[in-house]
């Protein structure tokens, strides 16, 4: 219950009106009116012993003389006012003279005289007081006078009830009071004190959050969940729209709780585009990274295929100039043919001529692998072409013809078909010959080995086709280089660009061929190349050129 | 006639030796061989007269082939300088051109050339 009283504005409000109201009660009902009373007494006291007084004045001569009629009309005189119940005249000696005593009081009286003191009698609520008679400087006797106080206290009743009626309209007025000051008071703060409660829990919550956060985050790989983070779910707004100082404080508040929502869910915006530059940037981390482990590794091979020149030189020379010492050996056994026994000349000619067939076997192996390393060596190396203006379609043409004309040099067995559809709007283009005619080599290349892998798969009667296309727009030159080989599965598509990376086998190639092609076009022409496949169906590769390069430009 | 090749790789030595074997064995050729180029300017500097030719590999320890051809350039501005690379590319070459080189010769050598070349000089 104190608890109540104590956290409640309206409570303690309420207690102290309430205390007033009891107050004011308190007064109401017994002070005033027992002030009044006392002063009424007072009025009373001093009333009946003037009486007392006048009547003692009036009959000293009638009871000296022993007039019974004048004091007969001086009792009448005093039976007037109706609440004078005892009259007595009561002579020195102490015989009652003359009495009035309408109530048939029993009592003896005698022993109240006392001079112009008020005696109450509290039995028969009378106010006694007593005066002496004087005549003439002699005193005669007494007389006695009983006042009823009933009237009085009817008075005082009546002053009482009308008291009571007040507290009505004050117990009114102290509720409307109430109500009022809690309206404009204790309502808005209850309201106020609600918004803020709602806010401060809210915030709570969110800085729980921002706590576990922070204990993840400080490495780069930790995993930001802020987009999760509840902002303020509404705008607490308070309802008050007085102009006092609770009306200001409400619309103070009410900025304060806007701002904090508006914050708040700018925060979380925030938060979130933080989340997402953070996984890109993790994204973009992963990609350098591998970018440069790719790089130094191509580094590092492009440095090993050049230290391995030198050996390999040795290799081929050495092994030529054996070639040509077994041929000189040969001759000079012949010269000695005759000295030798013929089973022995037989075993040095066999020797002699399998020494010729490793040394050829030798520098055979030796110049594949220069081969080799020459093909890889000039994929790595700088490119310093010119843009030049190129007829398109014809150099495209060409190069397709070369390509294919090298793979059969290679393997007869390959047979394609082309089927072939070049845009005539496509006049002159931008590009720098030497790079590009590689990308259309290696494409047509690449085309030629998977159709022919699927032939060997499905038989001759399977058709090898491949389709080039080109396409002039506005702005760029679209070209397509279509096959219906093997196809590229959707888990290697996104490796085909990545140096080194091939699906031949090993010694077959050096999976520089996309990747080159790749900078080339992307790098170089400032174009995109990407591609489309369906294994089993077909695979295409689709390059765009802009049309804006600039001509004349080492690149 | 007599040759002169520079280079650090030892069995250079051997590989001209048995390339020019025919010429050798009949008289027709001498070779000289020094393995870095200070050497060679020491050897040069005893024998400089009869040597027709200084072939001479560009990358070796210490005082490389193209500061080598700059001094012999300038000591000895007759004497003719062939310099061989390994590497294609132009920085080398056109320093050597600059250097007053008299060929430059790309590795792996042309011994049939190399063997022109020097029987017409």
């Amino acid at each position: 219950m104190l608890n109540y009283f104590r956290k409640s504005i309206s409570s303690k409000i309420i207690g102290i009106f309430s205390i007033f109201i009891l107050l004011l009660t308190t007064v109401i009902m017994f002070y005033l009116p027992s002030a009044q009373e006392k002063q009424i007494r007072k009025s009373l006291d001093r009333y009946i012993v003037a009486v007392a007084e006048i009547l003692s004045f009036t009959s000293g001569s009638a009871m000296e003389e022993l007039n019974m009629k004048a004091l007969d009309e001086i009792f009448n005189w005093a039976k007037q006012d109706k609440s004078i119940r005892y009259l007595a005249i009561i002579e020195k000696e102490g015989n009652i003279l003359a009495s009035y005593n309408p109530d048939k009081l029993e009592k003896d009286y005698k022993s109240l005289l006392r001079n112009r003191e008020i005696f109450e009698d509290r039995e028969n609520t009378l106010l006694f007081t007593s005066t002496e008679i004087k005549y003439q400087e002699e005193i005669l006797g007494n007389i006695l006078l009983g006042y009823s106080l009933d009237e009085t206290k009817g008075e005082i009743s009546h002053i009482r009830g009308v008291s009571l009626l007040f507290i009505i309209p004050l117990g009114l007025i102290a509720l409307a009071l109430i109500f009022i000051i809690i309206t404009t008071v204790t309502k808005p703060l209850k309201e106020l004190n609600r918004a803020a409660n709602l806010i401060a829990g809210e915030m709570a919550e969110i800085s729980i959050k921002v706590k576990t956060e922070q204990l993840e985050t400080g490495i780069v790989t930790s995993n930001l969940n802020s987009h999760k983070t509840s902002f303020l779910k509404r705008d607490s707004q308070v309802n008050v729209n007085t102009d006092d100082e609770v009306g200001n404080l409400a619309k103070t508040f009410n900025t304060m709780a806007h701002n904090i929502f508006k914050t708040t869910k700018e925060l979380n915006k925030k938060n979130e585009e933080l989340a997402n530059a953070f996984k890109q940037l993790k994204d973009i981390q992963q990609q350098l990274i591998e970018k440069e482990k790719l790089a130094s590794l191509a580094g590092l091979t492009a440095g090993i295929a050049h230290e391995l020149r030198n050996p390999l030189n040795f290799v081929n020379n050495f092994s030529e100039v054996n070639v040509e010492l077994t041929e000189e050996l040969r001759e000079e056994a012949e010269n000695l043919k005759d000295k030798i026994e013929e089973d022995n000349y037989g075993d040095i000619e066999d020797i002699i001529n399998t020494l010729e067939k490793n040394s050829r076997k030798i520098n055979e192996h030796g110049k594949r692998a220069e081969s080799i390393i020459k093909t890889m060596l000039q994929h790595s190396r700088g490119k310093t072409g010119e843009v030049q203006p190129t007829k398109l379609n014809d150099f495209i043409k060409e190069y397709v013809s070369l390509a294919y004309h090298g793979v059969r040099a290679k393997d007869t067995s390959i047979i394609v078909n082309f089927d072939t559809d070049y845009d005539d709007m496509i006049g002159e283009i931008n590009i720098i010959p030497q790079d590009f005619s590689r990308v259309i080599l290696n494409l047509v290349n690449n085309a030629c080995y998977a159709t022919n892998q699927r032939r060997k798969e499905l038989g001759e009667g399977f058709i090898p086709f491949i389709y080039i296309k080109t396409q002039n727009f506005s702005d760029i030159v679209e070209i397509r280089v279509k096959d219906n080989g093997k196809g590229i599965s959707e888990e290697i598509i996104g490796k085909i660009f990545n140096p080194f990376f091939t699906t031949k086998p090993t010694g077959e190639g050096t999976g520089l061929g996309l990747s080159m092609s790749y900078d080339i076009i992307v790098q170089q022409h400032r174009g995109k190349i990407r591609v489309e496949s369906k294994p089993d169906q077909y695979t295409e590769f689709i390059i765009t050129i802009p049309k804006d390069l600039k001509a004349g430009v080492i690149v | 006639m007599k040759i002169m090749v520079v280079d650090d790789e030892r069995d250079i030595e051997s590989l001209f030796i048995q390339k020019f074997r025919k010429e050798i064995r009949k008289g027709e050729l001498e070779i000289e061989f020094a393995f870095s180029g200070e050497e060679a300017l020491k050897k040069i500097k005893n024998d400089s007269s009869s040597i027709v030719l200084i072939l001479s590999d560009i990358n070796m320890p210490g005082m490389n082939g193209l500061e080598l051809l700059k001094i012999l350039k300038k000591e000895l501005p007759e004497q003719k300088v062939y310099i061989v690379s390994a590497y294609e590319d132009h920085g080398n070459y056109e320093k050597a051109l600059e250097y007053g080189a008299d060929e430059f010769i790309n590795k792996p050598v042309d011994f049939e050339y190399l063997r022109k070349r020097i029987f017409t000089e």
